[in-house]
């Protein structure tokens, strides 16, 4: 039984870090090297208030609106957030309430950063060939700036909140899910982590570590090894291309666009060139948005949709990869 | 393979952005280059990596100043 993806939008908040602030209190960093170097101009920042799952909720409410969707069918909600609303109950079991959903559906959440909207998809094909359900919402969400030590200026100009909600089918949609290829090594789990606060380390007892003037990290908020994820992501992303096309009997020429996770300009543009995709096949979607976590990848299938890069026919390559770490990918038929 | 350095510095230098592609040269001090961060080593040891079979430990290549220096060592490394 095939599952296809019927409508994609996303949220994000309309306040912004931008460039020009991060250089003011970083004058080392100019204006134009954090563009150059990210991608970045500006990421959305959630307000102290607002939880993944408040901007879960207005992706979700903005699918139901534009696309003329019946809340009555859908009869799962998949959540993936890393930044829960509560320790319990889950966040789509709120959220099954606050969007009026009907009492009849199963919901979960489950927790993965940058390949969790490949895993999304890969769990509502289940749930559709398992005959549990046939209308999933698929809603990701994060507030990692939150996450942040204020002083870490690297962090800073990577990451921005968003949220993204997704209609998977069983009947009808504009793009078919292919069969996926899925990556874990919990090794790389020390370089992307945030320490204290869950149960293993309950106490908000970390202390800033600098090296000269330079802040390096806090165990209370999110700690990257740059250096350590850009080598994983070297090493691993083109084997996880290779394995997908083969799964899915697809040649490299076949695929008509690649979208991947939008971790940061430089470092696509290194897989892109290792893998030896042309750029116009290359999609790159992070100027206003920055690196969204779990929403990146449906961010980027919304906006090459909406300018027309992808086409009835087309073969997209979705590609995630990085916290845990964690990859996964697939090919959707449009 | 033979090695030649003049490819092997346009090479490293494909590996910054903007203007400072053509800034490196031969006996730059790559890592004053404004664009330098951890990201361009990462990117120029994976290219090594790739490239030309040679693994530099980080350890190592923080001690190589300059593209001719790492040249060195990657073509002392092949023998």
């Amino acid at each position: 039984m095939s599952a296809l993806i019927k409508a994609v939008e996303y949220y994000h908040p309309d306040t912004y870090l931008e460039n020009e602030q991060i250089s003011k209190e970083n004058p080392e960093w100019s204006v134009e090297k954090i563009s150059a170097k990210t991608g970045i101009y500006k990421r959305p920042v959630a307000a102290e208030s607002i939880s993944s799952g408040d901007l879960a909720y207005k992706a979700a409410e903005k699918l139901f609106a534009e696309n003329e969707i019946s809340k009555d069918n859908i009869d799962f909600l998949l959540f993936c957030t890393q930044s829960p609303d509560y320790f319990l109950p889950t966040t789509a079991c709120v959220l099954q309430d606050k969007l009026g959903l009907p009492t009849k559906l199963g919901a979960i959440d489950f927790n993965l950063g940058c390949s969790g909207y490949i895993y999304g998809l890969s769990i509502a094909q289940g749930l559709i060939s398992s005959q549990a359900a046939k209308n999933i919402l698929f809603l990701t969400g994060e507030t990692y700036t939150k996450f942040i030590h204020p002083k870490d200026k690297s962090n800073k100009t990577i990451f921005g909140d968003a949220a993204s909600a997704t209609l998977i089918s069983n009947d009808d949609g504009m793009a078919e899910i292919g069969l996926f290829e899925l990556g874990t090594d919990g090794r790389g789990a020390e370089n992307l982590i945030v320490k204290n606060g869950a149960f293993k380390n309950r106490k908000l007892n970390g202390e800033d570590v600098s090296n000269e003037n330079e802040f390096l990290r806090n165990d209370n908020n999110l700690y990257m090894n740059g250096g350590e994820i850009f080598n994983f992501t070297a090493r691993s992303v083109p084997l996880l291309v290779k394995n997908t096309l083969f799964k899915n009997n697809v040649s490299f020429e076949e695929i008509d666009l690649f979208v991947f996770h939008q971790a940061n300009k430089y470092m696509l543009n290194f897989i892109r060139k290792k893998i030896g995709i042309p750029e116009e096949k290359f999609y790159y979607f992070l100027e206003n948005v920055g690196n969204t976590v779990s929403s990146t990848v449906p961010i980027a299938l919304k906006e090459a949709l909406n300018e027309g890069s992808i086409k009835k026919g087309y073969k997209v390559l979705i590609a995630g990869f990085g916290v845990g770490y964690s990859w996964g990918a697939t090919i959707l038929n449009f | 393979m033979n090695m030649d350095l003049k490819e092997f510095t346009e090479k490293f230098a494909n590996q910054f952005i903007d203007d400072d592609v053509k800034n490196v040269k031969e006996t730059t001090a790559f890592r004053e280059l404004g664009t330098w961060d951890s990201l361009t080593g990462m990117a120029i040891i994976a290219m090594i990596e790739d490239d030309y079979g040679i693994t530099i430990p980080v350890d190592d290549f923080l001690q190589l100043k300059t593209p001719t220096e790492v040249y060195e060592y990657v073509k002392n490394k092949k023998q």
